[in-house]
């Protein structure tokens, strides 16, 4: 296979990348899905739902 | 909010996202097959010599590069509808929607700088040319996200940072139809090659592993969307969470008759 | 303590204070805008990068000068290696839209380098005798040459693969 270090590098960095910022957001949500009560952990709230409430 | 998208309380994954992340991770695979084993490199035939000419096994950098700019531009245009949401209707959603599309968008938006130089040095002969138009726009485009990201860390006031923010993502979304046109409106200041697609210049199992690219990626950019949301979602809960459990302690402190407490002295 | 001081309990956010933790996002930020400004600049202020056809560069010849600057098209099959002033050079013939132009490229050329791939080179016309022209297969042969030491490829956008497939090339002439 030609250039295959070429190759190995543009995969190798992608996925690398993806793979360390996916751990990071899963490690930082860690702390605060421990503290916020289960009925505060409406994330998926539609929009406006709340609206009027925070800035 | 539907219980498959309930966390278990210890962090942000759900049933839901933990099927797409294995979803995610089995396409990644396939599209490693398919990218690295099952296509041919690009070789055609000279039609009067005869040699062999095209891009060889470098081709195989494209069932990335473009699904990672396709997704870069998708991840901005999202930004920028949530950013005027939130001008317009001034909810949280829309602000963490706003600021995780921009951080997601980012971390793509430099993979495809990165990918498309390590694919341009062996099949343009440089790592980056300064001057490519479509190159100049991207690096534009990367800045100016990356600004909204400093300023909105530079912001103290979560309400200023999230208009600030807004504004700025409103604006920089409009370097994006100069980096999609770029090769057609500036052809002779630019590498880079008009739209295979558009052209239909692509067929068979080569077009089948640049759509399975493009799907993969769909799936790498939901999951990292979903769980980038969710922690700012859960992280402005939290502050408030805090704020409000303060308030109820130091209540139950004037209650009790401990003012000391209630003003945060001998605490 | 009086009654309205004890009501007003309520935590508010701080008075937005600058900080350390801020002086880092600020600066970067700063920088940012920097690096835009001087990437603008750095694009639109140069004139030679624009890229002129075959045609084009041989038609503005006595405007361009000796002046550097770039120039696009596709090489004919014939590529001649040879030394030039002690330097490794490649020379042959670049066409575009039926119009040819002789090139002595000086350094090492792109790896792809291939007949039939179109090239975007810098450099400048120069007077003189080609090096190797004999070995080329359609020279220009008019007395000038481009001198160039800048190569990169502009790759097209097909990518049928087929085995055997013939590529689709500009012709330029029955060689080309």
């Amino acid at each position: 296979m030609t250039h295959l270090g070429y190759l190995i590098a543009g995969w190798g960095i992608a996925l690398g990348t993806f793979a360390v910022y996916a751990l990071s957001v899963v490690r930082r949500g860690r702390d605060p899905a421990r503290r916020v009560p289960a009925e505060r952990s409406r994330w998926l709230t539609a929009p406006g739902a709340d609206a009027g409430n925070r800035g | 909010m539907t219980e498959t998208m309930a966390t278990n309380g210890t962090t942000t994954g759900s049933r839901g996202s933990r099927v797409l992340g294995a979803a995610t991770l089995l396409g990644l695979a396939t599209l490693l097959l398919f990218a690295f084993g099952l296509t041919e490199a690009d070789i055609r035939l000279h039609p009067t010599t005869g040699e062999e000419i095209g891009q060889f096994d470098a081709v195989r950098l494209l069932y990335l590069h473009v699904p990672l700019a396709v997704f870069t531009y998708v991840a901005f245009v999202l930004c920028a509808f949530a950013s005027a949401g939130y001008l317009i209707r001034r909810t949280p959603w829309f602000d963490t929607m706003a600021h995780a599309a921009a951080e997601v968008g980012t971390v793509f938006c430099g993979l495809v700088l990165v990918t498309g130089s390590i694919w341009g040095r062996p099949v343009w002969n440089t790592w980056w040319e300064w001057g490519d138009v479509r190159l100049m726009t991207t690096l534009v485009l990367f800045l100016m996200f990356t600004g909204y990201l400093a300023l909105r860390r530079a912001t103290v006031d979560p309400r200023a940072a999230a208009r600030r923010g807004a504004v700025v993502a409103l604006v920089a979304v409009l370097d994006l139809p100069l980096v999609n046109r770029s090769v057609e409106w500036w052809e002779n200041r630019t590498l880079h090659q008009k739209s295979t697609l558009g052209e239909l210049k692509i067929q068979d199992l080569t077009l089948f592993t640049l759509m399975l690219g493009f799907l993969v990626f769909g799936l790498v950019l939901a999951w990292l969307l979903l769980h980038r949301f969710r922690v700012g979602w859960l992280e402005r809960e939290d502050a408030e969470h805090g704020i409000a459990a303060d308030i109820a302690e130091r209540r139950a402190a004037i209650d009790e008759g401990d003012v000391d407490a209630a003003v945060g002295e001998g605490t | 303590m009086p009654e309205t001081v004890v009501d007003d309990l309520t935590p508010s956010p701080s008075r937005p204070q600058p900080s350390r933790r801020r002086a880092l996002p600020t600066l970067v930020t700063l920088l940012v805008a920097a690096a835009i400004v001087g990437v603008l600049v750095k694009t639109l202020g140069d004139a030679t990068l624009v890229f002129h056809e075959v045609d084009a560069a041989v038609e503005l010849r006595s405007e361009l000068g000796d002046g550097r600057f770039r120039v696009v098209g596709t090489p004919l099959p014939g590529l001649v290696e040879t030394m030039v002033d002690g330097e490794s050079a490649v020379v042959f013939t670049l066409c575009s839209s039926g119009t040819f132009a002789d090139v002595v490229h000086v350094g090492d050329p792109a790896e792809l380098l291939q007949p039939g791939v179109p090239v975007v080179l810098q450099g400048a016309w120069t007077v003189g005798s080609v090096p190797g022209i004999a070995g080329l297969v359609a020279p220009a042969d008019d007395g000038w040459h481009l001198r160039t030491d800048h190569m990169v490829v502009k790759h097209d956008n097909d990518y049928r693969v087929e085995e055997g497939r013939q590529a689709d090339i500009e012709s330029c002439s029955a060689t080309g």
